[in-house]
């Protein structure tokens, strides 16, 4: 029974992985043409020895809440994060020199473009 | 549901929990800190205070929410050259302005979504001891547990799953450790209140 359990589990997160994976690499596609580059430059990023992985975050309540962070304030170091949220608001982004709560849309990703793009496109991007 | 008692072979009395969080705060898993902090009704202890500088703003307000522009990718699927066209501008646009994109009709099924929501879920409510099992030991980039991040010493207020895809997928693996026991007695799934959850996955790549 728990075999059955622990099946369904990893098959759920490997199938979602691989239809994000898929998204990824349009949306590298689309990124890379848009900013300037051949679009297929950054394909290799894709390629069966790249890392690709997940992390399942969860926020409980705190008693403390303006004291505490539930993800201290980064920058991704990969080429791309794709971010789902609940409905709970939590993601904050600094613009304009303040930090700023994001509307979370639970129908939408946020695509995140990490470092390892902007090394490639030499652009600064916040 | 909501909260029940963990075993108190886990969870000592609220006044020796100060005790006993300072003095093994190295070793336990944010899910121990976290469920005996709430159930304790303790106040935040210092390994969880920010810097004042790294706290959060807080402005939950509705009125206060940045409502990032929204890219709709089903022109990419439906449309011609110059939709695909429009779609590149929108998203190279977004990058410069934001630092991010929202992404919309984004082609990965709602449903497969909502039922990898549902299975992260179950993993956050699996009990302590299979948490244990599959604990990311410091230094280590996958398993179960959100800790410090290098040279740091303040924990953040969250658990985590750190899985990887690829070159190889250890998902089976630790789904495995946290689901393969039939003496665990599911009566001690719920640690907190199903209302204030919040779950978020990210997926990265290279």
């Amino acid at each position: 029974m728990h075999g059955g359990v622990c099946c369904v589990c990893s098959e759920t997160l490997e199938e979602y992985m691989g239809e994000v994976e898929k998204l990824a690499r349009q949306l590298t596609e689309l990124l890379a043409e848009g900013l300037g580059l051949p679009p297929t430059r950054l394909n290799h990023y894709f390629e069966e020895s790249a890392m690709v992985s997940m992390r399942l975050n969860l926020y409980p309540p705190c008693p403390e809440p303006e004291l505490a962070i539930g993800l201290r304030a980064h920058t991704d170091p990969h080429l791309l994060t794709i971010l789902h949220q609940d409905n709970v608001v939590g993601l904050q982004v600094f613009i304009n020199e303040q930090w700023v709560t994001v509307k979370p849309r639970p129908e939408c990703f946020v695509v995140n473009v990490g470092d390892l793009f902007q090394v490639h496109t030499h652009t600064h991007i916040q | 549901m909501g909260m029940q008692q963990i075993p108190s072979t886990r969870l000592p009395a609220t006044s020796d929990l100060a005790a006993m969080l300072a003095a093994s705060s190295g070793s336990l898993t944010n899910a121990v800190l976290i469920s005996a902090i709430l159930q304790g009704s303790m106040k935040l202890p210092e390994m969880f205070v920010e810097v004042e500088d790294d706290r959060a703003s807080v402005c939950a307000q509705s009125s206060e929410l940045l409502d990032v522009p929204v890219i709709d990718l089903s022109k990419l699927w439906t449309g011609g050259e110059t939709d695909r066209q429009s779609v590149v501008c929108a998203m190279a646009e977004a990058c410069e302005k934001w630092g991010f994109l929202q992404v919309e009709n984004h082609g990965v099924d709602l449903k497969l979504i909502a039922r990898c929501q549902a299975q992260a879920h179950r993993l956050f409510e699996r009990p302590l001891e299979a948490k244990e099992r599959a604990h990311r030991p410091p230094g280590e980039k996958f398993g179960y547990g959100a800790n410090t991040w290098v040279d740091q010493t303040v924990r953040h207020w969250a658990e985590s799953f750190s899985l990887q895809l690829h070159p190889y997928s250890n998902i089976a693996e630790y789904a495995s450790k946290l689901f393969d026991s039939e003496q665990e007695d599911f009566r001690y799934c719920m640690m907190f209140s199903s209302d204030c959850k919040l779950v978020d996955i990210a997926s990265s790549f290279a």
